[in-house]
């Protein structure tokens, strides 16, 4: 992380009193109370910030970014705190923001299918709002009881029904932005455009880099006439592969397409029981929606792929409650790995579909090299994986063999022309592999973003770049601080 | 004027440093069918990019191909369309008569040219998932990725995607494909006064039988197209096959109670694309606004002729005595933004899109000054001094 500057610490109590001055009753500066707000959920990093605010209204999120800016402090934005990826981790030298008390939904305006909200509304409270009128928020992160609508926008989250419905960025209309200098700027709105560059488009999946989200405008859709889900058993976790593929080759795109190897179907049954066939090597749940008629005719095209490649069962939910119960174990996958070891690392790198046997076998082979168990579970239409690393924080060696664990597998994602990320953002976690996919000119080129927006590196310094880099005047160039080769830093 | 034509990212690299280190200024062009867009610049040369011309990859499994840059629209469309499949955002062809230059796909991404489909499948921005690209210093860089879902730093493709030339020349992009439908079957509704024709559209957007365009003809644009005898036409077109095409194009008909007729393969999406019924403006607007409020701009400008796309929330304007600020200051009022499409060489040296306030502006120039620090790239064509 980026060297505390002593001169803060020296004057954190006229920062706190001053920030009380904005936002009364918002203020947390006591240590016990400070340890609530030391990680996200990655929980291997922790740091206690210099002090917490919790603003309720857009200007006095402005006013203490003003503050923060004037007086050279750094600030770190928080939502909910569920970031995977360390993006929430706070600063010994830094304000952590909270934008949980931002919790009103302002506007719902069917009419033109949108949503305006507050930040640290969450996910799900979005839907809850319109579903009564038949629409729904789609992006559906599984942690959407917890998350907040202003760190999807940051993260760029997404969900199991992004492989027809898109991740965050597709569903937005507009927000809000606070700059570091407190200005604030709209952008969007409720048309389908905004004017200008699209900038919508850059802050989204910022991590908190570029700015403060202190309102968003999102999408509704119309909720599909019919869902239905149905659960396929495969003899391995290829052939569940191969029938995702054809799927998409017939000129598919079901609403939603997840895998699960024997591992994860074994830890789901002993959690919470929902039937899951106990002979398949893996399986595969597909959700498909539409119009009745369209849903049962795709199905049966579906259930004829699947039986060709192999599957040795294939059920389909007559009901909604079937439908949940379907969907209950892929739901409690994380929990339910989360109980057999005491610790868990999840990983989340995307591949081209094509290789995934190959680099699924590859991981298998390296979960047994270093003895630690790797669960398999993922949102297979769009190759995202999430393999869960299993450890034991406690016992000696173990979060260095799970980082390291980690860092191999994210390697082998890029070297199979994949990606780092697909949805739970670099962050601190990811931040000092970002070389293995990007040269040193590409990422100059993304901090020098950075440095139009936030020139003096106030804003959540310290994450998505594995160098600080110093912004000359007019973000126009930059100069590197010894950035550090990959192999010396396994990080993760 | 100059024209130079790279064979390759190198050489393209090399022309942009070399104007950068001689105070040079690029237009950026592939086909330059889309020359008359944007405001009216003087560059010291055109840096053309129609050799640049090849599929580089192409995996229909993985919904993912990856082209250079000054790679012929047509050509490429064609080649998906042989694995059945297209581009979701229906990459609009906006061509006025007589025929220019062939789009390339480089051009219709950083111009943002999505069609009837945008409503429900996103834009260009939606689609654009990496690209590589030389900035105004001559450094050749990539972004985003290869793979559908990437969230691995800033997402600059969604940036690329509607910056006219501005900030950087992307030599080579990534795009997101899309299964080809069937076919398609539109519902038409004639004789609906714009504010009926709104409102219906409205409501189709917002039912389940998962429409892909909204559109709306008064009687002068029919008449210009000499299609048949309506005082207006709203038409809610359906991809996909036969049976299910047909099962919703009725369903919504009932639902929305009114007369309507079906029509396979209407040709008039093709024409609203192309900009058919407004070839003779000579002064052509594109707003985008909220989709209630495209009756109430629409009133406010009094045009000519105008076409309704996206369930109003596209307006394409041919504007009475409406001057460029009156028409700002409309989108503005009503939520939304109006770019110039086609006007004099004295209007293009004004405001062609939607002023800024001040503080997005000054961002918006630290932005173009991050990319091309010199101004080599297009400078001016979206704003003065970007
Ligand atoms: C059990 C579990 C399941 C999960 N499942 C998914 C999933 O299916 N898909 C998925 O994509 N993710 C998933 N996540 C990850 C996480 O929930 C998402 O990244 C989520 O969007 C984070 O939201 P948050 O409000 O908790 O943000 P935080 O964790 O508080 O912050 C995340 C980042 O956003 C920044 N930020 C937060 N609010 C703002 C704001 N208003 N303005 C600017 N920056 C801000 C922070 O600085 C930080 O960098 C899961 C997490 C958990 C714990």
């Amino acid at each position: 992380m980026p060297e505390p500057k002593a001169d803060v610490f020296a004057r954190r109590s006229a920062l706190v009193e001053a920030l009380a001055r904005l936002v009364p009753e918002g203020v947390v500066a006591d240590q016990d109370a400070l340890a609530a707000y030391d990680c996200d959920a990655l929980t291997a990093y922790r740091q206690k910030p210099l002090a917490v605010v919790l603003p309720t209204t857009a200007d006095e999120v402005s006013a203490v970014l003003a503050l923060c800016h004037r007086e050279k402090v750094r600030v770190v934005p928080r939502g909910a705190g569920t970031s995977l990826s360390g993006g929430a981790l706070p600063l010994s030298d830094g304000i952590l923001l909270g934008l949980s008390r931002m919790s009103r939904i302002k506007e719902i305006d069917l009419e033109n299918r949108c949503a305006v909200v507050e930040p640290g509304v969450t996910n799900l409270a979005i839907t809850k709002a319109v579903e009564g009128q038949g629409f729904y928020y789609a992006p559906d992160p599984s942690s959407q009881i917890a998350c907040s609508i202003g760190g999807n926008v940051a993260e760029n989250s997404g969900g199991i029904h992004c492989l027809k419905y898109g991740l965050t960025t597709n569903n937005l209309l507009g927000v809000e932005l606070a700059l570091m200098t407190g200005e604030r700027i709209r952008i969007g709105g409720k048309a389908m455009e905004a004017g200008g560059l699209d900038l919508l488009g850059l802050v989204t999946g910022s991590e908190g880099l570029l700015g403060v989200v202190t309102e968003v405008t999102v999408r509704l859709l119309p909720k599909p006439e019919v869902a239905l889900a149905s659960l396929v058993g495969f003899p391995s976790i290829e052939t569940a592969g191969q029938c995702v593929s054809a799927i998409i080759s017939a000129g598919i795109i079901p609403a939603a397409m997840e895998i699960m190897d024997r591992f994860t179907i074994d830890a789901v049954e002993s959690y919470c029981a929902p039937g899951y066939p106990r002979d398949a090597a893996a399986i595969l749940i597909l959700e498909v929606d539409g119009i009745a008629g369209d849903v049962s005719r795709l199905l049966t095209l579906v259930e004829g792929i699947a039986r060709k490649v192999g599957a040795t069962s294939f059920v389909t939910s007559t009901d909604e409650r079937e439908r949940q119960r379907i969907w209950l174990g892929r739901k409690a996958a994380f929990a339910a790995s989360g109980r057999i070891a005491p610790d868990m690392l999840c990983m989340d790198g995307t591949i081209p579909r094509r290789e995934l046997p190959r680099v699924l076998s590859r991981i298998g082979e390296m979960s047994k090299d270093c003895g630690l168990p790797v669960a398999n579970v993922f949102h297979a239409g769009d190759g995202n994986l999430h393999p869960l690393i299993m450890f034991d924080v406690m016992k000696e060696g173990d979060l260095d063999k799970a980082e390291k664990l980690g860092a191999d597998i994210l390697k082998l994602c890029v070297e199979a022309g994949g990606v780092l990320t697909g949805e739970h953002g670099v962050g601190i976690e990811k931040r000092d592999l970002m070389p293995l996919m990007f040269a040193e000119g590409d990422l100059a080129q993304q901090e020098r973003v950075k440095c139009a927006f936030d020139p003096d590196a106030l804003l959540n310094p310290g994450k998505v770049f594995p160098s600080l880099s110093a912004c000359v005047e007019g973000g126009a160039m930059h100069v590197h601080q010894g950035r550090i080769p990959f192999p010396n830093l396994p990080r993760l | 004027m100059q024209v130079l034509r790279p064979e390759s990212e190198a050489e393209a690299a090399a022309l942009i440093a070399e104007a950068a280190a001689n105070n040079r200024t690029l237009s950026i062009e592939g086909g330059g069918s889309k020359r008359h867009l944007g405001r009216l610049t003087t560059p010291s040369a055109v840096l053309k990019l129609d050799a640049l011309r090849e599929i580089v990859s192409y995996e229909p499994e993985e919904l993912v191909i990856t082209v250079r840059a000054g790679t012929p629209l047509a050509e490429v469309e064609a080649a998906l369309a042989e694995r059945n499949q297209c581009f979701g955002f229906e990459p609009a062809s906006w061509s006025f008569e007589p025929a220019a230059a062939a789009a390339t796909i480089g051009g219709t991404i950083a111009a943002g040219a999505a069609g009837s489909r945008r409503v429900v499948l996103g834009g260009a921005r939606d689609h654009l998932i990496g690209f590589r690209a030389v900035n105004g210093a001559g450094e050749i860089f990539k972004a985003g990725g290869k793979v559908v879902k990437n969230v691995t730093g800033y997402d600059l493709p969604k940036l690329a995607a509607g910056s006219f030339g501005t900030l950087f020349t992307m030599t080579e992009l990534t795009l997101r494909t899309y299964p080809r439908a069937a076919t398609s079957l539109t519902l038409a509704v004639e004789n609906l006064d714009v504010d009926s024709g709104c409102a219906l559209m409205r409501r189709a957007v917002g039912s389940r039988f998962e429409a892909t365009g909204f559109c709306y003809l008064p009687r002068v644009a029919i008449e210009r197209l000499g299609l048949r005898q309506a005082s207006s036409l709203t038409l809610i077109r359906f991809e996909g096959d036969a049976e299910s095409t047909d099962a919703r194009a009725h369903a919504c008909g009932e639902t929305l109670a009114v007369p309507f007729a079906t029509v396979q393969h209407d040709d008039t999406w093709r024409l609203v694309q192309q900009l058919k019924s407004l070839q003779a403006s000579q002064v052509l607007w594109r707003l985008s606004v909220p989709p209630t409020a495209a009756v109430g701009a629409i009133a406010a400008l009094r045009p000519e002729c105008f076409v309704v796309d996206w369930a109003g929330g596209l307006l394409w304007v041919e504007p009475g005595s409406a001057s460029p600020r009156d028409v700002h200051a409309v989108a503005r009022q009503f939520g939304g933004h109006a770019t110039l499409f086609r006007g004099s060489d004295d209007l293009r040296r004004g405001d062609v899109f939607q002023p800024l306030d001040a503080v997005t502006a000054a961002l918006t120039k630290r932005l173009k000054a991050a990319f091309d620090p010199h101004g080599v790239l297009n400078p001016g064509r979206m704003y003065d001094g970007v």
